[in-house]
Formats: C-alpha cells, structure tokens, sequence
C-alpha cells in the first residue's frame, strides 16, 4: 500500500512533466461532474475475441464511489452477465470480462443491488448467512454501449524485428467511416542484462475519426534520454488495463511503475504490445450528469526492439 | 443434507467392531469416565478458524481389558476465522459445535501404571455459525447466523499413567471432522479439529 501511495505520488510528478507527442484531446470523454451522479463506461471488445473487457466508475458530486455491502456494477451482452470487480477494495474501478457471442447487441451497464452476487467468491454459503444493509443510492443508473466494427490491423506482421530508435513502426487498418476517435496503448518491457523494466503509454492519435493508418518511431515510445515516461491519467490507465486483458497487480504496476532514468539503462532488448482501439460513444442512462460511455473493437500486435 | 451413505456405513462399523472384538471378554463390565480440558485447532474447507478452548467428558464401558465402548460430550468453542475483506466488505465467521462421540477405545500398550491407547468413532454434531460483517462504514454492519446438524468421525491417541487403583492422568491428541456442515446450501464445507487434552479419569468400582 505504501508503495501503491508512493507510486501515485510520481504519477502526480510525471503528470505534470511527461509529454507524449502528438497525442490529440480526448473527443468522447466528458469530464465527471461536481454536482450529482457520473458514471465513467468503457466496454472493449478485442479482435477474434468471444470476452469484451468491461471498465467501470460511479461517481458522486464529482468523489468516485466505491460500491459496498451487495451493490455492485453489472454488465449484461445478450449470452452473459458479469459483476464488475475491483482489484483494489474501495478503489471504485470496477472490471470484468464478459462474453460476448453476438456483438451486434451490445452490453448494457447497471448499478444493481445483489447481496449474494457481491459475494460469489467467498467460501461461504451466503444464502445461509448474510448481512443485507439494503441498496445503496447508486443503485439503478445504467449505461449502454455498441461496439464498432472489429479492427483488424493488417500491417506490420506480428513479430516484427527493429533495430533503431528511429525506425519507423507504420500501423496499417481497415478504417470504420463510423468511428469517432482512436487511441494507441503499448505495453512495453525492456530488458538489459541485469534486469527488466515494464511501462506503458497511451495517446489518442485521431479524435475526429479513423485515418485507418498511424506512423511513430521505436524512440517515440522508448526514448533514450530522460524518465521512461508512462500513462498519467486514468482513462490512459484504465486503456492498459483493458490492453493487458489482465486483472492483476501486474497490470496496476505497467501504469504505476518505478521511475527508471533511460541512460542509466542499457537496452538488451525490448518487447512492444500495441493495442490500437476504435471508439464510438455509448448512451449514459437518466439522470446520469457527467462522464462518459465509449466502445471500443481493438488489434493488438507485438513487436521487437532489439538495438544493434 | 446429504451425507456419503459409504462413509456413514465405515464410521458406524467401528463401534459395532469394538462391541464385537469385547464380546469374547470379561463377563462384569466396569464403568469409568473422564474430563479433559482440550484445546482445539479447527480449520475448513475455506478458512483457517483460530483455537478453542473447551472439554471433553467421557464414560466408557470396560468389557475387556482390551476394549472399552465410550460415549462422550465436547464441541468447539467460539472458534474464530480470520477476518477477510473483498469489494463487498469485511466478514469473520465463528464456530460453536456440541459433538455428541460414540465409539470405542483401545489399549495399545500396558507397562507398569502407563496405558497407551487409541479412540475412535462417530459423532452426531450440532453447529451454529455466525457471521459478522462490516462495509467499510460506508454501510451498517451487523452479524447473522445458522445452524446444522450432522455426523462425523474422530480418532485419537493417547496416555493414561494410574495415580490410583481409581484414578488416572490423561494426555491425548484427536483428529475430529464435522462432515457436510450446511449440507443443503450452495457450499457445504467440513470443520476439523486437531485437538490437544489433559485431564483426569476415574474407575467406578
């Protein structure tokens, strides 16, 4: 816990000095508002997948709440359900996969009350034994999402190999006239020959549609002077999650790494995970006054940096 | 609840083979009984519960030198599971059993005033679980509970040393299982026990 704290202390830090170039403003996402009831939505679906990722957060009078005592996030595709958990207690983000076996109809979202459900995990009967302090005020907003058209990278090939800082990675799509914005993720871990570092970035490279192609360099994303620089707000945060497909501390630790000084760190090689998310915005449900809901399809393709 | 039809036959068969194995024995049985303070180490299926304190008392029938029937009292004293926390809240559970044993025991080993024996047999349980529960105080917490009743089995080994013709020192170490408590619910689970007691026995002449 002290290191999660200290941990958030250098994010505020990098906050405040990291700079991803060309990174563009966030078009689908609304600020949570200071008054009344927001609720932050993001549902993904990841190319040739059956599971969607699902992310979600409730707010009150702008102060994320965690939901306690049975209530909790519910997500429904047309085939399942899922209860949204959080690797954290009282972190309030909430994620699950869900199956999905027909896209087309969507998922929706709803803060539900379910006393037993909240508790499926435990060892315990909890139809014998329960303590319900009834629902909580959150209960009943919803949210509902469509995905986009799956995403389908077909350049470079998986596995490519790069031996310069300046090479250019070139990522090459079918674009989606319906799409509203896109956005890149990389997980990166670099090795050297003592030890491994694992970070991550997030930048949105279209915020008015879909080009269908998107050029950086290795050194946009592994530079070879300063901090290793890594994502600073939470909707970049929460993209890792969902890109890493696992719900793990490993997961929290890429967007809450140590800070590593680059010079200080002689690159062996490098592994590169790229998720490149389409997104269209969803529907929040009544009463719900700031935040957002955004779908997503994505492509992941991994890459090699190995220096000469 | 359901109970393994098999393990029940097994568990019944030892007291009926230590009344069999006696039959053969001496013609006037003699009544002896016991009191041990016993302290237990109680797990589950799904948690570690932490010790209990308790006793054991225990009346036996000598029908040879050899074997004894028993019948005897103890149970599981507010056992404790650690407390644990998940998105829902904070819970601990506690155990109170009353063990009904019905079984027999053995004399393994005679020498001088010393007695090494072995025990075992079927118990006939009734347990109430409680749970409490806390939400972080975002929420009022509270506590709710059950109950079942059940069987189950123990086996021990153990120590006499005669102080008297009446009277004897007691040491023993016994495994006991509460099979399927909350046998009708969603997640049945067995209470073990291992169990350290001290006490003292007494010959009725």
């Amino acid at each position: 816990m002290i290191r999660l704290k200290c941990g958030l202390l250098i994010l505020s830090t990098l906050a405040l000095t990291s700079c991803y170039t060309g990174s563009s403003p966030d078009s689908l996402r609304q600020a949570v508002s200071d008054v009344g009831v927001s609720a932050e939505v993001w549902g993904n679906l990841p190319f040739g997948s059956t599971e969607a990722q699902v992310a979600a957060s409730v707010y009150r009078d702008g102060e994320k709440k965690a939901l306690v005592g049975g209530d909790v996030v519910k997500a429904y595709s047309e085939s399942s359900s899922a209860i949204l958990r959080s690797i954290e207690n009282l972190g309030g983000d909430y994620v699950a996969g869900l199956s999905v076996i027909n896209p087309g109809a969507g998922v929706d979202f709803e803060v539900e009350h379910d006393p037993q459900g909240a508790r499926e995990d435990r060892w315990y009967p909890t139809e014998e034994l329960l303590v319900d302090p009834g629902p909580g005020e959150l209960v009943g907003y919803n949210a509902q999402l469509d995905f986009p058209e799956p995403l389908i990278l077909s350049d470079p090939a998986d596995g490519t190999r790069y031996a310069n800082r300046s090479d250019a990675i070139t990522l090459n799509w079918t674009a989606d006239p319906n799409a509203e914005q896109m956005r890149l993720t990389a997980v990166l871990t670099c090795n050297s020959e003592s030890r491994s570092v694992s970070w991550a970035r997030s930048q949105i490279i279209d915020n008015t549609g879909d080009p269908g192609t998107f050029s950086l360099t290795v050194g946009d994303l592994i530079p070879n002077t300063g901090l290793l620089t890594t994502v600073v707000d939470a909707v970049s945060q929460l993209s890792v999650i969902i890109a890493s497909a696992i719900v793990s501390q490993y997961t929290y630790g890429l967007i809450n790494p140590d800070p590593v000084q680059v010079e200080s760190f002689a690159v062996t090689d490098c592994d590169m995970s790229l998720t490149l998310f389409r997104e269209v915005s969803g529907t929040l449900g009544d009463g719900i006054t700031g935040g957002f809901a955004v779908a997503s399809s994505s492509a992941t393709i991994n890459l090699v940096y190995e220096p000469l | 609840m359901s109970i393994n039809k098999n393990k029940v036959i097994t568990l019944l068969s030892v007291p009926v083979c230590l009344i069999a194995a006696a039959a053969h024995g001496q013609s006037e049985p003699q009544l002896n009984g016991s009191l041990k303070a016993i302290y237990d180490i109680v797990d589950s299926d799904g948690d570690d519960f932490g010790g209990s304190l308790s006793l054991e008392g225990t009346l036996r029938l000598e029908l040879s030198p050899k074997f004894e029937l028993e019948a005897g009292l103890t149970g599981t004293n507010d056992a404790d599971s650690d407390e644990a926390e998940d998105n829902t809240g904070s819970y601990k559970l506690t155990l109170n059993s009353t063990e009904l044993l019905l079984g027999g025991t053995v004399n393994l080993l005679q020498k001088n005033q010393l007695e090494v024996y072995g025990r075992g047999g079927l118990i006939l349980y009734k347990v109430d679980v409680e749970l409490e529960e806390e939400f972080f105080g975002l929420k009022p917490g509270g506590s709710a509970s059950t109950d079942d009743s059940g069987t189950g089995f123990y086996i021990g080994l153990g120590g006499e040393m005669k102080y008297s013709p009446e009277l004897s020192i007691i040491g023993e170490i016994q495994y006991r299982s509460l099979l399927d408590v909350l046998g009708d619910s969603s997640k049945p689970f067995d209470v073990d026990a291992i169990s350290f007691g001290v006490g003292a026995k007494y010959y009725f002449q």
